[in-house]
């Protein structure tokens, strides 16, 4: 194969820099941890980032790990996508009429305020540890979807809908054409800041009510068999699951902005 | 007819007859409440006397003072937006002066003359589809003074046979009258 001559062009060469600087962030921080780890010389304190990377290694290849992490990810992600829903609903029903909004808009504050812990010791006594992690990344995600569709659907420009009006567009077109591609970047900023939150409340739930098969279940018993190993692995792979679901939802979300914008554009 | 917001009067008493398929040309200071006429023609306000006579229902388009376009769309995608079916929009688009490279690009992106002429094109569009009553408000604000010609043709030859009311201070509104070839009814607003 003869070696290409031509210097990488702006675009890849920013790439390429990004990558290489992320990389060198999570060698710095690596370092950091591994020197901490032979400061403090005890692994029931804190194990090196190679113990941890060797913990993983062991249990990728089991059947165990793989149903422990689907558990937990389908569990949260549910929970994340139900309250996107029901999020934008009630965004939606409480635009309809002030007084709706007026009913609405206290219960989402109500939410908003209740500790992780109540919600979590509530659907404990009310629905068991099954969906419990569901149910509370719900409860955590919804209100912060809420506002900001709320803010979004608030922020409809009046003389968009005068345009619409003069022009006579039908409702589909209205959403699709106005409303849709101004609340965007509304749902986008909502989801940044939800998806972080549903993986700390659900894996919180998950330990608090020892949902069997879970990822909290493995935290806990690492807690109790003092295996600081185990919980350094473990809280990797939440962090690794959390980082891949937030790009995965971005990355929808962006190709459901880029197609949105192309829906009339043809 | 008169509009006013609560006590504060802002059209008086004014009256115009406009033929089928004329022009009507409103003029005035600024502050006078064109736009505010304009509005009132469109059905977007209701006078607070008298009425706006055979207006209602019809179909109808606007060039607003303002561009009113979809930010994150592209040029033919604003267009397309208030249309049914399809057409050939990127044609029309560049017969209004826009190049291909700016008709594929989001209007965000486009200058002020360039977003004029979609918005132009948009009435346009509408007015194929259809729509017999067009209300321009300074749709020629931005526009090159080279293109300026053309753009006038352009309009002038789509708007034929349709009722138009017309906001214009550059170029003034009488001379775009005269260049479509329209007798135009002047309603001249005191300030």
């Amino acid at each position: 194969m003869t070696p290409s001559t031509t210097p990488p062009d702006g675009t890849a060469r920013t790439r390429l820099l990004h990558w290489a600087q992320a990389l060198a962030v999570a060698a710095f921080w690596l370092v950091v941890w591994q020197v901490a780890a032979w400061v403090v010389r005890q692994n029931l304190l804190l194990v090196s980032p190679w113990q941890a990377a060797r913990r993983l290694v062991e249990l990728v290849p089991t059947g165990g790990f793989w149903a422990t992490v689907w558990h937990s990810l389908a569990r949260i992600a549910l929970g994340f996508v139900l309250a996107v829903v029901i999020g934008c609903l009630l965004a939606w029903v409480a635009s309809l009429h002030r007084w709706v909004g007026a009913l609405i808009s206290p219960l989402v504050r109500f939410i908003r305020s209740v500790p992780v812990v109540s919600f979590i010791i509530l659907v404990l006594m009310w629905a068991g540890s099954g969906w419990l992690a569901t149910i509370v990344s719900c409860l955590m995600v919804l209100p912060v979807v809420f506002a900001n569709v709320e803010e979004g659907l608030r922020q409809r420009d009046r003389k968009l809908r005068e345009l619409a009006d003069v022009f006579g567009l039908r409702a589909g077109r209205r959403w699709l054409g106005l409303w849709l591609p101004a609340l965007w970047p509304y749902l986008t900023a909502a989801c940044r800041v939800g998806l972080g939150l549903a993986w700390k409340a659900g894996v919180s739930a998950e330990v608090i009510g020892l949902t069997n098969g879970s990822i909290g279940e493995r935290l806990y018993q690492a807690k109790i068999f003092l295996s600081t190993a185990d919980l350094f692995c473990w809280t990797a792979v939440i962090v690794l699951l959390s980082w891949g679901f937030e790009k995965l939802v971005l990355w929808l979300l962006a190709v459901g902005e880029r197609r949105l914008e192309r829906v009339y554009a043809k | 007819m008169g509009f006013a917001y609560g006590d504060t009067p802002v059209i008086g008493q004014v009256s115009a007859t406009v033929p089928d398929g004329g022009l009507l040309v409103l003029q005035g200071p600024n502050g006078s409440g064109k736009t505010t006429l304009a509005r009132l023609i469109l059905g977007l306000a209701a006078p607070t006397s008298g009425e706006v006579a055979g207006v209602a229902g019809r179909p109808k388009a606007a060039v607003f003072q303002e561009d009113r376009l979809a930010e994150s769309l592209t040029a033919v995608a604003n267009v397309r937006l208030v249309l049914r079916g399809r057409g050939s929009l990127p044609a029309a688009l560049e017969a209004a002066g826009l190049d291909a490279d700016a008709i594929g690009r989001p209007v965000r992106e486009l200058s002020g003359g360039q977003r004029r002429r979609v918005c132009l094109v948009r009435a346009l569009a509408a007015v194929a589809q259809g729509a017999s009553l067009v209300v321009l408000d300074e749709p020629f604000t931005g526009i090159d003074r080279e293109g300026l010609p053309d753009l006038l043709a352009y309009a002038g030859e789509h708007l034929a046979g349709c009722d138009v009311a017309l906001v214009s201070h550059e170029p003034p509104a009488t001379e775009v009258a005269a260049l479509w070839g329209r007798d135009p009814v002047v309603l001249t607003l005191p300030q």
